[in-house]
Formats: structure tokens, C-alpha cells, sequence
């Protein structure tokens, strides 16, 4: 069965691929993965220019930051209901790899889930 | 439903034609005025604005031990936006110049307008987390205040012993396993010019250790 999660990666921020995820964010390049805890799932993003360029569902591939966060709180997030920060300071997410760059890319995330909320999967007609 | 015992209030200026900045200042209804507690926030590319969870803790604590207190914004963290810009963007760029010299003017000017707002108090004291202490240390050098107590200072980043002036009294708190102020360096750091006060934490996030961070910073920031 597909989750709400595997939509958003699967359709919603594949048709968000090959564009500014934001205005401003061209320097923007970087591997990421969200690691699902609670499920095993992970999905890793690679940022070029400001765009995502791949997005894969794996847990191979070696990225720079590694996300870990279960999926209703990941679903709160890309609802724009909690920032990433506020989530990763109450421990509702963590960061591996590069700390520095974690806290960066969470901040330039949470604008992005500010500007692009996403409600859930369209209901089939 | 309880109703708090103290109030806060909004205050904005300009610090330049078309950007304002704003912060928050807190009071009890009969403060105590031998102080002024003003806290400075991490860099906001790392989640650093006046909603941050330390900043929130040590705030809370000052106004409950009576005294009125001052959270700090920088340029751009309540809108995102510098002007046209992005203010990850501008922050990037002043990161990658190592040149912060409009924050710490910026936040001078805020200082200036709390006490303003303040009243009369005996003595200004800067709090800063991370970033945040070496804007204090910064700050404190152009407003004259004498006391600053610094969570977390990211010693490899900045150049915290170059800015421990003859008479400035600055207390430095951090844990043992914080990778962005290591212990040793922090011990090193520590002599004539400042003290340290090692806290057991696991890193430099405080995650359900604030309120223990936040009476380690007051207790110093009222000795």
C-alpha cells in the first residue's frame, strides 16, 4: 500500500524536480536522505544549483546529512505545521553526517514546506 | 487558567533605510531593576532566531527571577527576507566574508532602544548561545556593556580570545562533548580573562536540557 509519505516523495516533489526549489537558493547543492524510523523506508535527494536532481528511495547511497524523523512527523512537516527546527529541538527529529549543513538545509526545508504545503494525496476521483 | 506574571511587548526599529528589526522585551509587573538580561540567538542558518529553545529557557528564567529581559532578532530571521533578498543568502554571504559588523551594530542599536524602553536598571548583562556569544562579546564592546555569559561559543569559528577585553567580566558554559566548542579549547580559553563552567550535556542543541542551561546562564549573569 502507498503512504501519504511515499506520494509526497513519489509525486509531489518529483514534480518539483528540475526547478528552484526557492528563490535565492541557486549555490544550494548537497546529498540528503530522510531515514523513515518508524518504518525502515528512506529516501535519498540530491540538490544541485538549487534543484533537486535525483530523489531515489534507497538507503545506499552516501549522503552528506542524513534526516531521521517517523512519518507523522514527517507529515507534519510537509504540512508546514512545525518547523524542522522546532521538531528537531523537542527530539522529534535528529540529524547524522554534517551537523552544520543538516541545521542549514532544515532551515531552507522548512521554507520550502512553508511555501509549498502539502495538504495530503488528492483523493481519487 | 493561570494568568502569566509578566508581560512582553514588541519593539522594532530601523536600522537602515527600509529594514527594521524587531524583539521582544519581557517584564514582570515589579521588576527588579539591578538587571537587564539580554539575549543574543545562534546564527540563524543554524536555527537561530528568538524562538530558539535555549533563548526561550534563559528568557523564561530571567523574568522568573523578577527581572525584565530582551530577546534579540538579527536582520531578516522574522521574515526570511533582507530587503529583496533571501536572508539565508545574505547570511551566507557575511559567513563567507566572516564579516558580521552590521549585526553587531544592528543588534547596539536594539540594545539602545530596550534600555530605552527598560528604564533605568543598575547593570546591562549579554547571554548569548552559540553565535550569539561571540555577537555578545561584539556588542558588548560597542555599547560598553561589562558583562557577558556565553552558551556553546563556537570557538573554531571565531576568534573569542582576541575579544576578551580588560575589564569585561565573561563566563563561558558548555558541555564536554559540544563539537563546535570543544572542551579543551574552552578550558584553554579560561584564565584571567574569562571563566568556563562545564555542564554534563550531551551537545550543543540542549534538547530537554534547557531549563538546566538556562539557571547555569542566569545564576552567572547575576553574580
Amino acid at each position: 500500500m502507498t503512504t501519504n509519505c511515499e506520494t509526497y516523495f513519489t509525486r509531489f516533489l518529483a514534480s518539483q524536480m528540475h526547478r528552484d526549489l526557492l528563490d535565492g537558493y541557486a549555490g544550494l547543492s548537497t546529498t540528503f536522505r530522510i531515514a523513515f524510523r518508524d518504518t525502515g523506508k528512506s529516501w535519498s535527494l540530491t540538490l544541485e544549483r538549487g534543484q533537486i536532481r535525483s530523489l531515489a528511495s534507497d538507503s545506499s547511497n552516501p549522503c552528506r546529512v542524513v534526516f531521521l524523523v517517523d512519518e507523522p512527523v514527517f507529515l507534519d512537516l510537509i504540512a508546514g505545521r512545525i518547523s524542522p527546527q522546532n521538531a528537531f529541538f523537542q527530539r522529534r527529529t535528529d540529524i547524522q553526517g554534517n551537523w552544520v549543513e543538516g541545521m542549514k538545509l532544515a532551515r531552507i526545508l522548512g521554507l520550502f514546506f512553508e511555501k509549498h504545503p502539502y495538504p495530503g494525496p488528492e483523493p481519487e476521483a | 487558567m493561570n494568568t502569566p506574571e509578566w508581560s512582553a511587548e514588541k519593539l522594532r526599529i530601523d536600522v537602515e533605510p527600509g529594514l527594521d528589526i524587531g524583539m521582544t522585551l519581557g517584564y514582570p509587573e515589579f521588576p527588579l531593576r539591578d538587571r537587564l538580561i539580554v539575549i543574543f540567538p545562534p546564527h540563524p542558518s543554524l536555527g537561530g532566531d528568538s524562538a530558539n529553545n535555549v533563548v526561550e529557557a534563559v528568557f523564561a528564567a530571567a523574568l522568573a527571577s523578577g527581572r525584565m529581559a530582551v530577546k534579540l532578532n538579527y536582520r531578516g530571521t522574522e521574515t526570511g527576507v533582507i530587503r529583496s533578498e533571501s536572508a539565508l543568502t545574505v547570511w551566507d554571504r557575511m559567513e563567507a566574508a566572516t564579516d558580521y559588523a552590521v549585526v553587531y551594530s544592528d543588534s547596539a542599536s536594539l540594545v539602545a532602544r530596550a534600555l530605552e524602553a527598560a528604564g533605568p536598571v543598575d547593570q546591562v548583562v549579554f547571554v548569548g548561545y552559540s553565535f550569539g556569544a561571540y555577537a555578545a562579546l561584539e556588542t558588548a564592546a560597542r555599547t560598553g556593556v561589562r558583562r557577558v555569559v556565553g552558551i556553546s561559543p563556537p570557538l573554531l569559528s571565531h576568534p573569542f580570545a582576541d575579544r576578551l577585553a580588560p575589564g569585561l567580566h565573561a563566563v563561558f558554559l558548555s558541555g564536554a562533548n559540544d563539537p563546535f566548542c570543544p572542551i579543551g579549547a574552552l578550558r584553554g580559553l579560561a584564565g584571567a580573562a574569562c571563566s568556563i563552567v562545564e555542564l554534563a550535556v550531551d551537545d550543543h542543541f540542549y534538547r530537554g536540557d534547557e531549563p538546566r542551561v538556562a539557571r547555569a546562564a542566569l545564576q552567572e549573569a547575576l553574580c
